[in-house]
């Protein structure tokens, strides 16, 4: 493990035992996340962009579950003399006591959908207390006094007051705000933040996009980024991933992404995103097809038909494995096998 | 929350007159009266009867007066007096008749609806959290059973089970020393003694189906987003399910509370009369074919009242389980 990473994924496989037959969510997925940097991760739905994020926490939807793989994470939680070591979050059993002071102590996520985060029987403040209260060694009243003051950080006005309110009385982006907030509170060493703003309007959008560029700023901590929208990895992201059907096939800086891509998906995306400048002259390029059915993984390379490039008896019979473009770039197409 | 408390409370009172008032049109529908069946019954005993003396036992009874003004009086009596008038077959003030009767409906009533919560909504909850395994299977048989038993079947099964085996009756409630004497706290506890029979009759299909509406709305919340977050903040397990899933899967429960009340009082008079129950499901349908209408209206009253206070009682500990509907009850 790289003496910068602070998690490093190692060929990690999920899957979902269904009645209809089992799902490969995660096909070997390699990523490593270093200290303080911001990775996006990028795909269609369905292609196991959350399923990877869950899978750092062990929250994985029943029937899912870890088959192979390490999840490496540097970290001081369960260290003798406070050392930092390197713990294999996917050997660690679920409600094992380890697990539980690295969810939310070492890292937070923040989820989609700020409707439903929260309960709404109780109050935001229990909430947002109750995660730094079973993490630190806190008073309730310094856990009060911290989640005012979180609160205030994420832009909540009249946080003493709001924080005895229930999430019934905020809107979606005053939720997501105090989500962003409560996931800061024990200030872990990174934040998951998947598609923190994708059910909130544009305007929204950008306001939790600077926050979250400001938090990270004063924190330090890294963040894994899931979304679907390449513009809002063109604003956040350090390095990007793009995921398909349970694979990552291309990784590499954020340049490299949007203007050196080897991937024809990766390519087919970046051309997908509508520019003002050609809204008269032409259609919106799109892919071709859909996302095939789970229980029908494609042979050989799960793109190739949808490929623009596939090549006839070689794609859709081999697997390609990444090649190294050099500086951390890396693709796996049969185009440059 | 103690203004919604005073507001529901408020509609409360209302409703109940307004439901006395119902009670008393309801009972004048049908057509006669007490003095004309009371004539009736002499006749057919072979007395010699005239008109005169049907108008005559009518104004003695003071059945000659408008309806408005029986219903006044009636109404006054019961607020200032606790006096809910005079039952004409028994010839005893209402209370009289009804009194220890109503005591042992509402205790056991009480009793079982408690029993039957406490120990279905913790199986529901376990069921519900081991979906598919072996316990769960067993709870499920269990559950269907217990709400497709007709509950005088099971009260059969029961006495003869324990009057074969175990050489007891379960029937009768009290012990002969107790089986006349005024209530006391020693008359209590024996009570207490022979009420479980009735308890497990009576309870049994309320605490099957408490089971199944728990482990249903369990099943529901707990794959919810919020319990995935407080998962991922590192609450422990147990902690977890108790603070939030068993909060928001009680709702429909607590919200029933005002109708089981009043089902298991006004129950199932086929088991009762199989247990031995004084209950007053028998003396409320005597009284209805008599037209005895102070005791028929008393005994509709109860019914309704239970239910009006039980839906109160819901709706109180509905605003105190869900801040949505306390605040909603207020703005």
């Amino acid at each position: 493990m790289n003496e910068n990473d602070l998690i490093e994924i190692k060929n990690l496989r999920v899957s979902f035992p269904l009645d209809e037959g089992t799902v490969q969510a995660l096909d070997g997925i390699d990523l490593s996340i270093p200290k303080g940097k911001v990775i996006g991760i990028v795909g269609e739905s369905g292609c196991g962009k959350s399923i990877t994020a869950r899978s750092i926490l062990q929250i994985i939807p029943p029937p899912g579950k870890i088959d192979q793989g390490e999840i490496l994470l540097r970290t001081k939680l369960g260290s003798m003399n406070d050392d930092e070591h390197i713990i294999d979050l996917a050997k660690l059993k679920p409600d094992s006591d380890l697990l539980r002071q690295i969810r939310w102590g070492e890292i937070s996520m923040v989820f989609q959908e700020p409707m439903t985060s929260f309960s709404a029987y109780h109050s935001l403040g229990d909430q947002i207390m109750e995660a730094l209260l079973m993490h630190k060694d806190v008073s309730k009243e310094e856990a009060r006094q911290a989640a005012i003051e979180m609160l205030d950080r994420v832009g909540i006005p009249n946080a003493a007051v709001r924080l005895n309110q229930f999430p019934h009385e905020f809107s979606g982006g005053m939720r997501q705000r105090a989500m962003i907030g409560m996931a800061l509170i024990c200030n872990p060493s990174m934040l998951i933040a998947d598609e923190p703003t994708t059910s909130l309007d544009v305007t929204i959008q950008a306001q939790m996009l600077d926050l979250m560029k400001d938090l990270r700023r004063d924190f330090g901590s890294s963040i894994m980024f899931i979304t679907h929208n390449l513009g809002v990895i063109a604003q956040i992201a350090d390095e990007v991933s793009i995921m398909y059907l349970g694979k990552i096939v291309e990784q590499g800086t954020t340049m490299d992404i949007f203007h050196d891509q080897k991937h024809p998906y990766t390519s087919s995306l970046v051309e997908a995103i509508p520019k003002i400048s050609d809204a008269r002259k032409k259609r919106l390029t799109t892919i071709r097809g859909s996302v095939p059915s789970p229980f029908e993984r494609p042979s050989g390379c799960p793109f190739h038909n949808r490929c623009p490039k596939m090549m006839p008896g070689v794609c859709d019979v081999k697997v390609p494995t990444p090649i190294d473009f050099g500086n951390g770039h890396k693709a796996a197409c049969l185009l440059y096998e | 929350m103690a203004k919604y408390a005073l507001r529901r409370f408020i509609t409360m009172v209302v409703m109940l007159v307004a439901l006395s008032l119902i009670v008393f049109v309801i009972l004048e529908l049908p057509p006669g009266d007490f003095a004309e069946r009371y004539v009736h019954d002499l006749r057919q005993s072979g007395a010699q009867v005239t008109y005169g003396q049907v108008e005559y036992y009518r104004h003695m009874l003071g059945l000659d007066r408008p309806w408005p003004e029986r219903y006044l009086n009636w109404a006054t009596n019961i607020v200032t007096r606790f006096d809910f008038g005079w039952s004409l077959t028994y010839r005893l003030p209402v209370t009289k008749v009804i009194g220890d009767r109503i005591w042992f409906t509402i205790i056991l009533s009480v009793v079982t609806i408690g029993a039957s919560y406490l120990i279905a909504i913790p199986l529901g909850i376990y069921s519900a959290i081991k979906q598919y395994s072996t316990g769960d299977y067993l709870l499920t048989i269990l559950g269907y059973l217990g709400m497709a038993t007709p509950a005088f079947l099971f009260a059969l099964l029961l006495l003869y089970v324990s009057t074969m085996y175990f050489g007891t009756s379960v029937g009768g409630l009290y012990s002969l020393e107790f089986q006349n004497a005024p209530w006391s706290w020693n008359k209590f506890i024996d009570l207490m003694r022979h009420i479980w029979p009735a308890v497990i009759v009576l309870g049994t299909s309320g605490a099957a189906s408490t089971l199944r509406t728990m482990r249903a709305t369990m099943l529901d919340e707990k794959n919810q987003l919020y319990v995935t977050v407080a998962r991922a903040k590192g609450v422990p397990e147990n902690k977890l399910i108790q603070k939030y899933p068993v909060r928001a899967a009680l709702n429909p429960i607590v919200s029933t509370i005002g109708w089981e009340l009043a089902t298991i009082v006004s129950g199932s008079p086929i088991t009762a009369t199989v247990l031995s129950l004084p209950d007053i499901g028998p003396i409320f349908l005597k009284s209805l074919t008599n037209q005895d209408i102070y005791l028929s209206g008393t005994i509709l009253l109860i019914y309704s009242c239970l239910t009006i206070v039980g839906t109160f009682v819901s709706d109180i500990l509905l605003a105190m389980l869900d801040p949505r509907i306390r605040y909603g009850g207020i703005e």
